[in-house]
């Protein structure tokens, strides 16, 4: 589905974001990108879906296939029609538009236009949304608008779907919800989803594969099952250890280990 | 001095103006809404487009085409001239630029006044030329009330206009993707919406509009390269609305085409163009977001 290798991303011609990132994710499957804030999980995806140039931000090095295409030179609103749909970090609603309008807004990703039918899907997906389609968006809580982004993305179509944080900012049983939707969606339209935490219980509950990114790079990868018997995993990310004191930066510390073993 | 109906007279004559100002205004919100970029070169614009008529028209009545040829033809033509140029200043001028802070595209419209009047000076030369009106230049007395029939027939015209673009904002799929990428231009591209697509249209509708502005005005004021002066009225009509505001700058333009006119009425003539900007240093001390502007707006 993607693949992404050997990733350089500047902003502004000097920040260097992402220092030679490489990933894949297979027809189907859930795959998650770990990480502290500052990693670059946000810029790969911003990356991956063309919409950097918005930033000030460049791709200098590296390649980005979706469905064996490379995506450059392809403006993000071709890669939208073409099944990549990306739910972006914040939500970004348009809350100066009304709730129906944002899912108006959204039919551009659709080949056709949209239908009725379309847009009653979402709502079926989403009930509290529909009561509210004639209310300007900005007034939602913060668990509607969570509903609005993603009722925007599905409206698409995607066969890809990458979110950024969706558990970001909302109350526990609104997350619970917002990852039972996640789940359906991967397993019933088998839509293959690229998902950003920070919240690592929830990257290993939900996703197949697992990669872990600080400063830029990817440090480790693997298999959930796999991963979640990892020591340092366990230490590091899944809050099991007990050297509480230690931080994120000492996985540098387990990369050079990993690399005079192997 | 104080005679009542010259007093409202110039009244009715400082509304007419404010019809014009409201579509003039229009195109600079539809490309600030867009793009973020105050288009200082507006006023040039709506003076190109005036040219593109003048030629247009003069070439058919060099034919001997009878009134109605000259119109079906002209104003078509002078659209799609306009439209031609909208798309050709953001794709050459602006898009090249995008993503980028948008001080450095102002400074290119400031510039691209220059360009303009430079060129329009060396094709249509800078002597005063009068374009055939669209509307006869009768008086009609309704009383002992003088209304200039053109100016009449032009407010109405552009209020029309006005109202039709507006609807199609507010109303339409098209309006909607304007609208979103507005608000946010990467999160409208990963809606699907072409964003450039948008920054083209929002050029083509600010001088297309524009164009129809410099057909209306140029018979009342003659047409040369400095018609865009009213570009400077109309910039404090945008900013009195507060920049995006559709709404806003239909009142707006009421307001300041009402107060030049007093200011002529009762200061004389040579203050009609200070007055406006004595009102535009007191919005920006006392209500810097406008009558009806967003807040969030990054002042210049
Ligand atoms: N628009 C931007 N301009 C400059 N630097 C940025 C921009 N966006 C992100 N960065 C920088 O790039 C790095 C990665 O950021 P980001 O991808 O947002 O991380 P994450 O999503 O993992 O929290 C950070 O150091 C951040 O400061
Ligand atoms: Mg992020």
């Amino acid at each position: 589905m993607l693949k992404v290798s050997n990733l350089n991303v500047y902003y502004h011609r000097v920040i260097q974001a992402l220092k030679g990132v490489s990933f894949e994710i297979p027809d189907g499957k859930i795959i998650s990108l770990l990480g502290s804030n500052g990693a670059g999980k946000s810029t790969a995806l911003n990356a991956i879906s063309n919409i950097l140039s918005f930033q000030n931000g460049e791709i200098t090095e590296g390649k980005i296939e979706f469905n064996g295409n490379s995506t450059f030179g392809k403006s993000a609103d071709k890669l939208v029609k073409s099944g990549m749909a990306y739910v972006r970090e914040g939500r970004k609603i348009f809350s100066d538009l009304t709730v129906n309008e944002n899912l108006v807004a959204a039919s551009y990703a659709l080949e056709k236009s949209a239908k009725k039918n379309d847009y009653e899907q979402v709502y079926d997906l989403f009930k509290p949304l529909y009561s509210r389609r004639k209310e300007v968006a900005g007034y939602l809580s913060g668990g509607e608008q969570q509903m609005l982004a993603f009722g925007r993305a599905l409206l698409g179509n995607p066969k890809l779907l990458l979110m950024d944080e969706p558990s970001l900012g909302l109350a526990p049983v609104m997350v619970g919800e917002i990852f039972k939707i996640i789940s359906k969606i991967n397993k019933n339209l088998n839509t293959t989803i690229l998902l950003v935490e920070q919240n690592a219980n929830l990257a290993f509950k939900f996703s197949d594969y697992i990669y872990i990114m600080e400063s830029g790079k990817i440090v480790i990868e693997g298999k959930v099952d796999k991963l979640r018997k990892d020591s340092d995993v366990q230490e590091f990310y899944l809050g099991v250890g007990n050297d509480s004191y230690k931080s994120y930066r000492d996985i540098k510390h387990y990369k050079r280990r990993k690399r005079w073993l192997s | 001095m104080f005679d009542p109906i010259f007093l409202i007279e110039n009244s009715i004559t400082g509304l007419f103006s404010g019809g014009i100002y409201a579509l003039i205004g229009l195109g600079v919100v539809f490309i600030f809404r867009a793009t973020k970029v105050f288009n200082f070169a507006h006023g040039a614009v709506i003076m190109i487009g005036a040219y593109f008529y003048l030629t247009f028209s003069e070439i058919l009545i060099s034919f001997g085409s009878p009134n109605w040829l000259v119109f079906l033809i002209s104003l078509p033509a002078t659209f799609v001239s306009s439209a031609l140029l909208g798309m050709i200043i953001e794709k050459f001028l602006m898009r090249p630029m995008m993503g980028q802070h948008p001080f450095p595209l102002i400074m290119i419209t400031i510039g691209l006044i220059s360009v303009l009047e430079g060129l329009s000076a060396m094709i249509w030369t800078p002597a005063a030329q009068y374009p055939k009106p669209l509307f006869p230049l009768d008086i009609d007395f309704i009383g002992s009330l003088a209304i200039n029939r053109q100016m009449l027939f032009s407010f109405i015209v552009a209020i029309i206009i006005f109202l039709i673009i507006s609807i199609i904002f507010v109303r339409s799929k098209s309006g909607v993707a304007i609208r979103a990428t507005a608000t946010d231009q990467s999160t409208a591209a990963l809606m699907g919406i072409n964003v450039s697509g948008v920054f083209s249209i929002s050029w083509i509708i600010a001088c297309v509009t524009g164009s129809l502005a410099g057909i209306l005005l140029s018979p009342i004021n003659s047409l040369t390269p400095s018609l865009g002066i009213v570009g400077l009225s109309v910039i404090s009509v945008v900013i009195l609305g507060g920049l995006d505001s559709i709404i806003g700058v239909l009142i707006a333009a009421f307001i300041i085409g009402w107060v030049e006119s007093m200011a002529s009425h009762f200061l004389g003539g040579q203050y009609k163009e200070i007055v406006p900007y004595v009102i535009v240093l007191l919005i920006i001390i006392f209500k810097p977001h406008g009558l009806m502007g967003t807040h969030q707006i990054d002042r210049l």
